[in-house]
Formats: structure tokens, C-alpha cells, sequence
């Protein structure tokens, strides 16, 4: 039952990790009265795959694996957009703050506060269905499958505790202090990105569509395999994988090296104009 | 958010939540029959910590349906690549699970993962029909096909001109008594004629009369050799025919399968009876030309087929440029010609009518 079990953990923590980190960032934006739609997305989206998934078994169909990658890619590269944006948007917002002018936020929040929000809404909704679709399947075939009842609990309680997952970190996140919230889950946000920028060139090569640069790293399947229970922790936060290919590699360096600093020194054209206006 | 919208929201909610407690209805309903029966053409792979059972897999092209079972005690993904390229895939199968892919394969080699990525993979062919694990041969689309149907027609109203200017000069030379230009008119009418072969049972109605009967040119030429109170006469209708048929080919682009089907026939025909040499020799003139303009594209679908074609004509051109041809020994290389012409046909995806 313990491999069933990890399998749903990954696959929820997946989705629940965008689920926590966007409602916990509508909360710290004083947009609270989004949530709902928040949770509203998310039972469309189960259901909507709960659907979709015993259809698919009703019909004795193949799942069509290939789409369900490129689906993956797209929302993935999306959400590392979205994120990204999340967390520059974050760090003009707290100095903002920092020089007292919290009105401004609440200006800029009401201009903007419609479409940010349904995109946010958007983006919770294609998280939850990206993962959800192959879970159900993944669930069905437990019960159908086992001999007892083991599994198909082990994957049931999988999926409860990725989703106790994304609640620890809409907690953790509401609970940080604005400024705080900012600096830390900021480069948490920025690495989680990171993960899915490299987890969608990995579904992209699934997909079929990307086949460059595909020799494999480093394997560490046997020290620390995706099965094994920090490995799949791993792996649903921070998109780790046991036998990474080059272009996953170089595409998740290159995004932090490049996310970082910005994030900490701001661009580095923004001091040189400084310099000439002074 | 309005109290509007969250009605809205839960509504739907609650619409799905029926929807999937009806389809989970059904599913419990139906389970063992959505159950599939294991065995039946299903192709059975054993998944182990190290390696496939079995390793190397021969399969038939098409669709064929694979039964992974993962007998390791990790969780497994089971692929099959061609090179780098994921054909197809499943991931997420635990252990002592089942699960079943349908991929389309191609012909080809391909390799199957075998547990973890890291492992020896195995060994996965796909045969066609043949046995062979060539590569199906890709027609060409309608595009490609534009390029040498446009020429071919370029080619028949060139034909078809010099058919009708010939004739014309031929009635013409007749009615002069220049029995010596009428026959070489003749002559070259019945060749520009005979290379229309593969086009002509698009114009039946004004090519029938130009084939046979009193004002077919054989029938013409023939009449040159007494005095034929008739022969002018003969000779205007055939001029007039020669005309309208001119006229027609210019009048219409024939399609790609019409010409190389027409092409096919003339074979055909000529296999069954070569009849005279010259007469034939023109004929496979105009199969030439179809052949020749298709050729980087036959090429193309199929390298082993247009190498053929091309043996086969040159042997029946040469048998026919003899100063004797052996009409015995025409007929098989004319019927291997008429096989490598039907095979032409499906090569360039025109068997089937669309």
C-alpha cells in the first residue's frame, strides 16, 4: 500500500502546492473574498476529472498518455508564468508597504483585482485538472486491481495528506508576516517554479515534442528514488527527479540563476538609470 | 464575489457531483464486463526490478494492445522509444498492477524500459503484413501530386495538338492525292495517339472513332494502299474527331489517379495482346512519360519500387526497340511491368478512390 500511497501524495501535492501557494497570495493581497472561488475551482476540477475518469473506464478506453503530457506541459509552463509573476508582483507590493503607502496597494489591487484574480482562479483550476485526470485513473485501478482494500486506501490517504500538504502551506503562508512572506516563500515560490519549468520539458519529451539534449545527468535512483517516501516529498514540491536529463538540468539552473538575483537586486539596468538621474 | 456567482458556482458544483455519482452508478453497474479478459491477442510483459519478461518482443504492426505487469516492488514507468523519441508510454503503475497501452506502431525497432530507467532495456519489433520491419512507405500528399499532374497535362494537349494537326494535314494530302504525306501524317498522328494511351478512357466519345472503325487512323493507313473511293471522306471525320478530341484535353486536367491508373491499363492491355511493335512501343511512350513524372515521388515512397519500374520498362523498351520483338517473350515482362504499375498506384496512395 506504501507505493500507491506515495504515488497520490506526488501527484496531489502537485496540484495542492499551487492550490495552497495562490490562496495564501489572494489572502496577503487582502483578497480573501476570492477564496471561494479558490475552492469553487478546485471541486469543479475534481469532479470534473472524477468524470472524466470513470467515463474513460466505462468505455474501456486507453488513456491517451500523450495528450495528458502535453496538457501537463502547457498548464506547467503557465503556472511557472503566473508564479513568477506572483512573486515580482509580491516584492514591488511589500516595498510599497515599507514606505507606508499601503493605500497605493489597495488602489493598484482594485484596477487590477478582477482579471489577476480569475486568472489566479484559472490557474487553480488547470493545476487541480492537470493532476487530477490521471489520478482518478491511477485510483480506479486500485480498487479495480487489489486484491483487498489496501491500496486503494493507501492512494485515497495519499491524496488526503497532499491535500493536508497544501493547507500546511496556505497556513504558513498567511501566517508569515507580510515582509517576511515576501523575502522567504518568495525564493520558495521562485524554486517550485523552477521544478515545474523542468517538469514540463520532461512532459513536453513525453508529449513527444521535445527531443533535444536528452542525455541523463546524474542517477540517483538508487540513492534516492522517486518511490521512496522524501524522494516523492521531493519531488511534488520541488519537482525532483531521480535520473534528470541535461535539458531539465539546464533549463532549472538556468531559471534560478537568472530569477535570483533578479529578485534580490532588481534588474540591473534599474541602478545605471539611477546613476544618470542623480 | 457576488452572492449570485457563489450560487452559480454551487450549482454547478452540485450538477457535477450528480453527473459523477451516475457515471460511478454505471461503473459499479458494468465493472466486470468494463473489466478487460486477459489473453486474447493481448501482449503479456512482465516488469521485474531488472529486466522485461519477455526481453525481445516481435509484434504486428498497427495497434497492437500490451499488457504490462509490474512483479517489481517499486513503482514503475514502462515506455517504448525509438532513440530518444517516446512512442508511447504509462506511468505511475505500482506494484502488481496491470496496465494495458494500445500505441499505433510503425513498422521499425523500437526499445522497451524495463523498471527503472537505468536497467537494460528490451527489444521491441514491429513487422508489417510482409514480416519485414521496413518502414511503411509514406504517399505523398495531394500537394506533392500538383507538380506532375500540371506537367502530364502540359504533355497530352502537346499530344493531342500533334494528333489533330496531323490528321487535319493527313485529310488534307489526301484529297490532294499526296498519298506519301498523307501516310506520313498518318503515321505520326497514330504515335502522337498511341502515347495518349493512358488518358484516352477519359475522352471515349472522340478518341472510339480515331481507335477503330473505318475512320480509325490503322484503318487509314491501310486504305493508302488501293485507291478507296471512301479514304477522304474517312479521313475528315478522323480530322474532325482528332479535333474535338484536341479540344477536350486542353478542356481537362485529368487526375493524378486517372493518369497512373490509365497508365496501369495501357500495360495491362498491351499484356494481354502486344499487337504491333510500333503501335506498342508508342503506347509504352506514354507510360514512359506518366512514369518519368511521377518518379521522385514513387522515389520517394517507395526507393525499392521505383528501381523496379525502372528495370522493368527499360526491359520492355529494349524488347520492343528489337527489329523482331518476340511477342512470347514480351508478354511476361509487359504483365511484370502491368504488377509493378498496380504496385505504383498504392505507393503513391491513389488505390483508393477518393
Amino acid at each position: 500500500m506504501l507505493v500507491p500511497f506515495l504515488i497520490m501524495l506526488r501527484e496531489g501535492i502537485e496540484a495542492s502546492l499551487i492550490v495552497g501557494i495562490v490562496a495564501s497570495y489572494l489572502v496577503k493581497t487582502n483578497r480573501r473574498n476570492w477564496l471561494f472561488a479558490v475552492w469553487a475551482g478546485v471541486a469543479i476540477a475534481v469532479l470534473l476529472c472524477a468524470a472524466a475518469g470513470l467515463l474513460l473506464a466505462i468505455i474501456g478506453g486507453d488513456f491517451p498518455q500523450k495528450q495528458q503530457e502535453f496538457f501537463e506541459a502547457v498548464i506547467g509552463l503557465v503556472a511557472v508564468f503566473m508564479l513568477t509573476s506572483m512573486v515580482f508582483w509580491m516584492k514591488k507590493a511589500s516595498r510599497t508597504i515599507s514606505t507606508g503607502l499601503r493605500n497605493e496597494i489597495d488602489a493598484a489591487l482594485s484596477a487590477t483585482n478582477h482579471h489577476h484574480g480569475i486568472a489566479l482562479v484559472g490557474l487553480v483550476f488547470f493545476a487541480v485538472a492537470r493532476e487530477g485526470f490521471e489520478s482518478m485513473v491511477f485510483l480506479l485501478a486500485t480498487f479495480q486491481q487489489s486484491s483487498g482494500l489496501w491500496a486503494g486506501a493507501g492512494a485515497v490517504l495519499g491524496l488526503v495528506c497532499a491535500a493536508i500538504v497544501g493547507f500546511a502551506i496556505y497556513w504558513g503562508g498567511v501566517k508569515i508576516n507580510l515582509s517576511h512572506f515576501f523575502r522567504w516563500t518568495a525564493v520558495f515560490i521562485l524554486i517550485v517554479a523552477a521544478g515545474l519549468l523542468a517538469g514540463s520539458v520532461r512532459a513536453l519529451h513525453e508529449a513527444g515534442l521535445w527531443n533535444g539534449l536528452q542525455q541523463v545527468v546524474f542517477d540517483w535512483s538508487h540513492a534516492l528514488p522517486m518511490d521512496s517516501p522524501l524522494g516523492t516529498f521531493l519531488a511534488g514540491i520541488l519537482g525532483y527527479q531521480d535520473m534528470p536529463t541535461a535539458s531539465e538540468v539546464i533549463v532549472y539552473l538556468v531559471f534560478l540563476v537568472v530569477a535570483l538575483p533578479i529578485f534580490f537586486f532588481g534588474l540591473p539596468v534599474l541602478p545605471a538609470r539611477h546613476r544618470n538621474a542623480t | 464575489m457576488s452572492n449570485r456567482l457563489k450560487l452559480l458556482l454551487l450549482g454547478a458544483i452540485g450538477v457535477l457531483a450528480l453527473v459523477v455519482v451516475a457515471l460511478g452508478v454505471v461503473y459499479v453497474a458494468l465493472r466486470p464486463a468494463a473489466r478487460p479478459v486477459t489473453g486474447n491477442g493481448a501482449i503479456a510483459v512482465e516488469v521485474s526490478d531488472k529486466t522485461c519478461t519477455p526481453d525481445r518482443l516481435v509484434v504486428p504492426a498497427g495497434a497492437p494492445e500490451f499488457q504490462i505487469r509490474n512483479v517489481s516492488d517499486h513503482a514503475i514507468e514502462w515506455e517504448i522509444l525509438s532513440g530518444v523519441l517516446v512512442v508511447a508510454e504509462r506511468e505511475n503503475i505500482a506494484p502488481g498492477f496491470t496496465v494495458t497501452l494500445t500505441p499505433r506502431l510503425e513498422p521499425g525497432t523500437y526499445q522497451m524500459t524495463c523498471g527503472l530507467l537505468s536497467n537494460p532495456r528490451g527489444t521491441l519489433n514491429v513487422v508489417a503484413a510482409d514480416g519485414s520491419t521496413n518502414a511503411l512507405p509514406k504517399p505523398p500528399s495531394l500537394v506533392d501530386l500538383v507538380g506532375p499532374t500540371a506537367e502530364y497535362r502540359v504533355f497530352a494537349i502537346g499530344a493531342a495538338q500533334q494528333l489533330a494537326n496531323a490528321t487535319s494535314l493527313a485529310a488534307k494530302a489526301l484529297k490532294a492525292g499526296d498519298t506519301a504525306a498523307a501516310r506520313t501524317q498518318l503515321e505520326a498522328a497514330d504515335a502522337a495517339f498511341a502515347q495518349l494511351s493512358p488518358v484516352l478512357h477519359l475522352f471515349q466519345q472522340d478518341a472510339a472513332p480515331l481507335a477503330s472503325g473505318p475512320t480509325s487512323l490503322a484503318s487509314l493507313v491501310k486504305s493508302l494502299e488501293g485507291a478507296s473511293a471512301s479514304a477522304a471522306g474517312n479521313a475528315d471525320a478522323a480530322a474532325h474527331s482528332a479535333t474535338a478530341l484536341a479540344g477536350a484535353v486542353s478542356a481537362t486536367t485529368a487526375a493524378p489517379r486517372e493518369i497512373v491508373a490509365g497508365a496501369g491499363d495501357t500495360v495491362a492491355a498491351l499484356a494481354g495482346n502486344p499487337g504491333d511493335p510500333a503501335d506498342a512501343a508508342n503506347r509504352i511512350k506514354g507510360v514512359r512519360k506518366v512514369v518519368d513524372l511521377f518518379q521522385p515521388l514513387t522515389a520517394r515512397a517507395d526507393k525499392a519500387l521505383a528501381a523496379k519500374i525502372d528495370t522493368d520498362l527499360g526491359a520492355v523498351e529494349a524488347a520492343l526497340a528489337r527489329p523482331q520483338p518476340d511477342a512470347a517473350a514480351l508478354k511476361p515482362q509487359l504483365a511484370d511491368l502491368g504488377a509493378d504499375m498496380t504496385d505504383l498506384l498504392s505507393a503513391l496512395g491513389l488505390n483508393t478512390v477518393s
